[in-house]
């Protein structure tokens, strides 16, 4: 920390518990917020130059390597848009063990989210090892949930990280229904530890701020969308995936590497957990719907740092979903449907644990890739970051330094923030003059 | 001889962060050849490295070997052993691993927790580079083999 008679500021060397690396700068004179900027400064990773010229069946290998944390939701909105173009209808076999695969995902992300990022926020620890010492059965009953997340991607994706199974069609492999029941008495525990997670979650000390936000995510009127669907706001949108260009506009800014996305015409908009249940929440599944009414959320919920509680909602919601596709499962076979390559142009959408992800591809007529464009939750959401911080500060500027950034760090994390997969880590500057 | 678990931690993708990826792939190779060796007593797993992957990975077992990309100053594929149980001066939250949370952290969360196994050691592989989509730097490939003969000597010696 430096003071001067005129200026204090201070360093963080890092923003722990945040997937990725970034800054946060804030100026401050007197009580007025003069400057402030989230930057992205990693390394940029040129995906989407790498894939140009690669054959679109190797698009979910490539793609599940951008992210540690969601590759299945990278490899299957890559899926979704070449099955587009090639003209693949997966069916409805697929399409289930598809969305297994990605509730695993979810349980995985979430968990670790809500037990061992988040929740130290909310009950005053620097990190989830300093909780877990006070509250040891709370972490492990954390740390289970993420390890059924994983052992569902290992059963159905080949293995936990950068899964193989999944490909362009369907899976490589077809899964026996033996593999599943397996997991089933490990998923039927699992609910009432998310039900669990609902409890704990509304009882956190939550602090004030309800944005109006409008939130966007993918719609699917049959299921609470993960896997596919159209893309929906609260403002009125209700456009295909193909529309996306029309519709949002990514602008390149000058301190970050990740571009900024907007709504055109509008602005800053949310996508994530929150946006998912403002959008979608009639399509819950009973249970998860009862869990959020217990736990006072309403038709929208626009506290940001409630956020905590919808992914625990979101958990009773994937494990009682897995449960059902386990129940119902017969194996697809085959296990992949396979078209000739084709000329063209395809969208695709999914709803990774953090929010909506975009793909784009053009493929030559021999199936080789001539564009790509992959658009990822994190970097939706950066001008949202920035406005909710804008929010927040002036009423806690009269805070110490300490708790201040406490609660920016708290705040950013609502979000979830998966900094690798916009292009690694934060560091906070606050000046004051 | 007691069963060992090698955990290889990294990023296949990310340059010398490959090192405990490629280091796990070849103990399972030669670890058939090793003195009590052979799928009961070696087993093999890899790891992105967070701290509730590795508490994953390490549940049960009595015997854990990590091996990961390590950046201490010293020479590029210069490998190190440490005792993550007794090492009193170990930093937690550093970036000794190539990850922003990794083994340490994995350490304090597990002890909190009380689910360490009863020997836990890091063996460090110097490293230079973690740019993605590189290869190893020179010298990185030495130091896995470096590493291997030591795993397999520590192994044969049931310490």
């Amino acid at each position: 920390m430096h003071n001067t008679d005129t200026t204090r500021s201070f360093d963080v060397a890092a923003l722990s518990r945040v997937e990725g690396e970034g800054s946060l700068r804030i100026r401050v004179e007197g009580n007025t917020i003069t400057d402030l900027e989230f930057s992205i400064f990693e390394t940029p990773r040129f995906y989407e130059a790498f894939l140009r010229g690669r054959h679109y069946q190797e698009v979910t290998d490539i793609t599940a390597r951008i992210c540690g944390i969601c590759p299945v939701a990278y490899q299957t909105s890559a899926a979704n848009a070449m099955e587009r173009i090639l003209g693949i209808d997966v069916g409805h076999g697929i399409r289930d063990l598809r969305l297994l695969l990605y509730l695993g995902e979810w349980i995985e992300s979430h968990a670790l989210h809500v037990y061992l990022l988040h929740a130290p926020d909310f009950l005053g620890y620097p990190g989830g090892i300093e909780m877990a010492a006070d509250h040891p059965d709370i972490v492990k009953r954390g740390l289970r949930l993420k390890k059924l997340g994983n052992a569902i991607m290992a059963a159905v994706g080949g293995r936990e990280i950068h899964p193989v199974n999944p490909r362009v069609g369907g899976f490589w492999s077809g899964i026996r229904p033996e593999v599943l029941h397996a997991m089933r008495p490990e998923i039927e525990w699992a609910l009432d530890a998310a039900l669990a997670t609902v409890e704990w979650t509304m009882g956190l000390p939550f602090p004030e701020l309800t944005p109006e936000y409008e939130f966007v995510a993918v719609h699917d009127p049959d299921d609470y969308a993960v896997i596919d669907g159209r893309i929906r706001s609260s403002g009125g949108l209700d456009i295909d995936p193909a529309e996306w260009n029309e519709t949002f506009v990514e602008e390149q800014v000058e301190r970050s590497n990740a571009l900024h996305a907007r709504i055109v015409g509008r602005g800053s908009y949310l996508a994530g957990p929150m946006a998912r249940f403002a959008i979608n929440r009639e399509l819950l599944h009973p249970l998860a719907l009862d869990a959020a009414a217990r736990a006072g959320l309403g038709a929208q919920e626009s506290n940001p740092f409630k956020s905590i509680i919808i992914r625990a909602v979101e958990l009773v919601h994937a494990t009682a979903r897995c449960l059902e596709l386990v129940d119902g499962y017969v194996e697809p076979t085959p296990s992949f449907i396979e078209r000739p390559p084709r000329a063209g142009e395809g969208h695709g959408v999914s709803e990774a644990p953090r929010g909506l992800l975009f793909h784009r591809y053009r493929l030559d007529e021999s199936g080789h890739i001539t564009d790509a464009q992959i658009i990822p939750p994190t970097s939706q959401v950066q001008l949202t970051m920035e406005e909710d911080l804008r929010a927040l500060l002036p009423g806690i500027l009269d805070r110490p330094d300490e708790e201040i950034r406490h609660t920016v760090e708290q705040a950013i994390r609502n979000f979830d923030p998966c900094i690798s997969c916009a292009t690694h880590f934060l560091t906070l500057e606050i000046e004051r003059t | 001889m007691s069963s060992l678990l090698v955990i290889g931690v990294g990023n296949p993708d990310r340059g010398d962060d490959a090192a405990g990826w490629i280091a796990a792939k070849r103990v399972a190779d030669r670890c058939q050849g090793w003195v009590g060796g052979g799928p009961g007593k070696v087993r093999v797993c890899q790891s992105a490295g967070d701290p509730a992957s590795l508490i994953d990975a390490w549940d049960g077992a009595e015997d854990v070997v990590v091996i990961d990309a390590v950046v201490t100053g010293g020479p590029v594929g210069t490998v190190c052993v440490v005792d993550l149980l007794r090492q009193p001066g170990f930093p937690v939250g550093r970036q000794v691993s190539s990850h922003g949370m990794g083994p340490a952290e994995a350490v304090a969360l597990a002890r909190s927790l009380d689910t360490l196994p009863a020997s836990l050691t890091l063996v460090g592989i110097e490293a230079k580079s973690f740019t993605p989509g590189d290869g190893l730097s020179p010298g990185v490939l030495e130091g896995i083999e470096a590493a291997l003969d030591l795993i397999e000597a520590r192994h044969r010696g049931g310490s």
